[in-house]
């Protein structure tokens, strides 16, 4: 498991020790605090951050919108973003909304809408809303990471990470790294939405990650994973596997 | 005595056939005339540039003139168009009118010169052969007239060679019978009975009575003149025979006449005095005939100056009607202007006092709502101000003990000084933002951008607020929120509207009271409940809630009263996220406001 890194940009040292303590709280990684908009781009480019709060008024100058509209002009290294504001008057609101942010957050803010909003944001960026608050939650891929709640709390998970995915009812087991992660997604979306990356099902049960195959067992039916794992597979997944390992070749 | 008698009575035949012979030659040449001007396309035309057209109106004029008988000035005219026309054709007829125009005027001389001189220019073989006879015909006839029988022969004689002899029309006729009467005049009997009874042979051949007549008496006065009497009589009475035939009244007179004098010659009084009688009859029967043509032509001219008289009334009355005409069109024309413009001016008139009564009427409205707004505004300052000073009053006593117990060292007023501080600064902090929210809604700056929002994530970070101070007053927050409900809201506003209401339930409900917070979907809607089991509003603080004006303050569980401005911002704020507000109340029981949303459709 991988926490979510976070860039906070804030001049106001009263609410960017306020951001840092919930998000902290909350399980998420602030990668720096940035209280100009050079520092704000530097740190955005060098640490790669999964999402960026941002202030609109910096030292009393809308950078803020000025650091969105940079993050906008790249395709490849865009990120989701959230503002923050004091202001709710429309002029600030119609220049910060031409830059299409992903949601706002309004200070003061406690806690929990810190949290829904940093969920919103990765929702809505990964074009899927209100999948984390559905009856049955379910997670975002952004890049090579699936997105999803463990609890009440938002996680990221590298796929390549990921192991192996097991049927459990009515949800999905997600196997990676040596934790368990409960999904509420039946397997076939799972492989629908992880389709683009080395994933096989093996089983009706079981979908593995192709990298984190040791061996395979025709003899009894298994693949053994590198930790040691052993999962079975099925007749009727078999030609699919070999197929799939020929192609690892 | 008799030759004399025969004299007389022979030159009044003379006089007789040249005046026909003359009258005859014009109508003639008025016909020949006309022929021109038709044939020969001399009427000129409408437009009358042409070259030709001069000598064309020219002769076309003298026509007119001709016609009319103003032969003044048909002799000028032609004297002029004689002047600058050329050909002979149309030369020789005004010519030959103007010899007779002469003769009309009694200018016998000239018109002869000018007969003559039409012959010399152009000779006989020069006319038209038809032209020719006539004019010699009429030359002839008038040196007859003037006693010039030498020359008349001479001019008959020419004409008599141009002539068919055998061939029996009047021109032949008139020329041998002239030429006799010629010869008679000058005593020449021998000739004269040649000729005259070679007329009354061609006469008698033509079975013409009357020529006959004409012929057998200037035979007879042949005779008489050589006083053959004997021969005369029986020819007189011939004569007169064919004159009865004839019934030509002026030859039956002048054998009457003749008749008489031959009777009173002979002595035999008693036939002569009835031929006289006869005779007068006849000059009676002719003066009546005349007079009743004159009579006829009188009465004629007098129709038709009636009849002038009537087309002049009736062209009088047509420009009279067609005055009247104009008069009332010019009369209609005018009305219709009138009507027309009096109808602009009412147009205009009613258009520019609806417009004023219009703009009237939106300055009063504009007014009403300025001054409304400006009694909103006023009252709200007076709240404000009110509200603001107490806390911040009661923030400087408390400074005041602070100060004191930190001296003293005592913790626990200190500690409770801060905790009294927090609830104040916490609920100042929230009427201003309530002020500067209502500010921002009034004055339509509130940002206002609706997102797609899951309604527990919404429900939760507001309450997560409160969850403190309703354990400070031991009130048990109660939260179930149905997953998976999304609104389109705008967050920001949303979440003023759920911070006033819980801030309202915590405020007017009792320590371990119980505030519930729910959502659930009903119809389609996303049902918000706020509920608690506070003291509760009646009816009439219900219905006063949504206004500023006239508000009654409630006191809360603490004894403050608010300003209620929240809830009108709750009701505004509400209405622009298309939902509404509905609030229930049991004084001493509780109160229950609940938020219909519309569900964001997927």
């Amino acid at each position: 498991m991988a926490k979510i890194k976070i860039l906070v940009v804030e001049d106001d040292p009263y609410y960017s020790d306020q951001l840092v303590e919930y998000l902290e709280e909350k399980d998420f990684i602030v990668t720096e605090v940035a209280n100009n908009l050079k520092d704000a781009l530097g740190y955005f480019y060098s640490q790669q951050p999964d999402l960026v709060i941002v202030d609109i008024y910096l030292n009393g100058k809308p950078d803020g919108i000025e650091f969105a509209k940079t993050l906008n002009e790249n395709e490849n290294t865009r990120k989701p973003f959230i503002f923050l504001t004091g202001h709710t008057d429309q002029d600030t609101f119609r220049d910060a909304k031409l830059t299409s942010p992903f949601s706002y957050l309004i200070k003061p803010f406690n806690p929990v809408e810190l949290q829904y909003t940093i969920e919103l944001a990765i929702e809505k960026f990964a074009g899927d809303a209100g999948v984390f608050s559905a009856e049955s939650p379910g997670g975002v891929v952004i890049e090579s990471a699936l997105f999803m709640k463990k609890g009440n709390t938002l996680v990221k998970v590298m796929l390549s990470q990921v192991d192996y995915v097991e049927v459990a009812g009515k949800h999905s087991k997600i196997e990676a790294d040596g934790s368990t992660y409960l999904i509420s997604w039946p397997l076939k979306k799972i492989i629908q939405k992880l389709g683009a990356y080395q994933f096989i099902q093996i089983h009706r049960n079981f979908v593995v990650n192709l990298h984190a195959i040791a061996k395979v067992d025709l003899i009894d039916q298994q693949v053994m994973l590198k930790n040691g794992k052993p999962i079975p597979f099925s007749r009727n997944f078999r030609d699919n596997l070999i197929g799939s390992l020929d192609i690892m070749k | 005595m008799k030759p004399f008698l025969g004299c007389a009575i022979a030159f009044f035949w003379i006089a007789n056939v040249s005046e026909l012979s003359a009258g005859r030659l014009s109508d003639d040449l008025l016909d020949e005339l006309r022929h021109l001007c038709e044939f020969e396309e001399l009427t000129p035309s409408q437009k009358g540039d042409l070259p030709e057209d001069n000598y064309k109106r020219q002769v076309h004029n003298v026509h007119l003139l001709f016609e009319k008988e103003n032969f003044d000035a048909a002799y000028l005219s032609i004297n002029e168009s004689l002047r600058s026309i050329e050909q002979p054709k149309v030369r020789i007829i005004l010519q030959c009118l103007k010899a007779r125009i002469y003769y009309v005027k009694g200018l016998h001389q000239q018109s002869i010169d000018e007969y003559q001189a039409v012959l010399d220019q152009y000779g006989v073989d020069g006319i038209m052969k038809e032209k020719s006879r006539r004019i010699l015909k009429v030359l002839g006839t008038i040196l007859l007239h003037q006693a010039r029988y030498k020359e008349s022969i001479g001019v008959f004689k020419k004409l008599g060679n141009l002539l068919n002899q055998n061939y029996y029309d009047s021109l032949t006729k008139n020329s041998i019978h002239n030429i006799g009467l010629c010869y008679l005049h000058l005593k020449k009997f021998d000739s004269a009975e040649i000729y005259l009874r070679r007329s009354l042979k061609l006469e008698k051949e033509s079975l013409d009575t009357l020529g006959q007549a004409k012929s057998y008496t200037d035979l007879a006065n042949l005779f008489y003149e050589q006083y053959k009497d004997d021969l005369a009589i029986p020819l007189f009475e011939k004569g007169l025979e064919y004159a009865v035939l004839s019934g030509n009244d002026e030859v039956l007179k002048s054998a009457n006449l003749n008749m008489a004098v031959v009777n009173e010659n002979r002595k035999s009084f008693r036939q002569a005095l009835d031929y006289r009688k006869n005779y007068e009859k006849i000059q009676q029967k002719l003066w009546d005939r005349d007079r009743v043509w004159e009579l006829a032509k009188k009465e004629k001219t007098y129709e038709l100056n009636l009849k002038e008289k009537e087309i002049s009334i009736l062209n009088e009355r047509e420009r009279a009607q067609k005055a009247e005409l104009i008069s009332q069109k010019t009369e209609r024309n005018a009305f219709f202007l009138a009507s027309l413009f009096l109808l602009v001016v009412v147009v205009g008139t009613v258009w520019a006092y609806r417009k004023i009564a219009l703009t009237n009427k939106i300055v009063s409205k504009q007014k009403d709502e300025l001054q409304e707004l400006n009694n909103t505004k006023n009252q709200l300052f007076s709240i404000v101000a009110h509200d603001l000073k107490s806390p911040v009053f009661g923030l400087r006593l408390a400074q005041d003990r602070l100060e004191g117990a930190v001296k003293r060292g005592d913790r626990e007023e200190v500690d409770r000084v801060v905790n009294e501080n927090k609830n104040i600064t916490d609920r100042t902090y929230s009427l201003l933002n309530n002020v500067l929210q209502w500010a921002l809604e009034q004055t339509n700056q509130i940002s206002f951008d609706p997102e797609i929002i899951d309604g527990a994530m919404l429900l939760e970070g507001v309450a997560y607020d409160y969850e403190a101070v309703s354990q400070g007053k031991q009130i048990d927050l109660s939260k179930e929120f149905g997953r998976g409900i999304q609104l389109n809201v705008d967050i920001n506003s949303m979440k003023i509207v759920l911070r006033n209401l819980l801030d309202n339930a915590i405020k007017f409900t009792p320590e371990s009271g119980k505030i519930y917070l729910k959502t659930k979907v009903e119809r389609k809607e996303c049902i918000i409940t706020v509920r608690d089991t506070g003291m509760g509003m009646s009816e009439d603080q219900i219905n006063s809630l949504c206004e500023v004006s006239g508000k009654k303050m409630n006191q809360d569980t603490d004894g403050r009263t608010g300003t209620g401005l929240g809830m009108v911002l709750c009701y505004a704020l509400v209405q622009r996220n298309q939902g509404r507000i509905e609030i229930d109340s049991d004084i001493g029981k509780g109160t229950s406001v609940k938020i219909s949303l519309p569900l964001y459709k997927t």
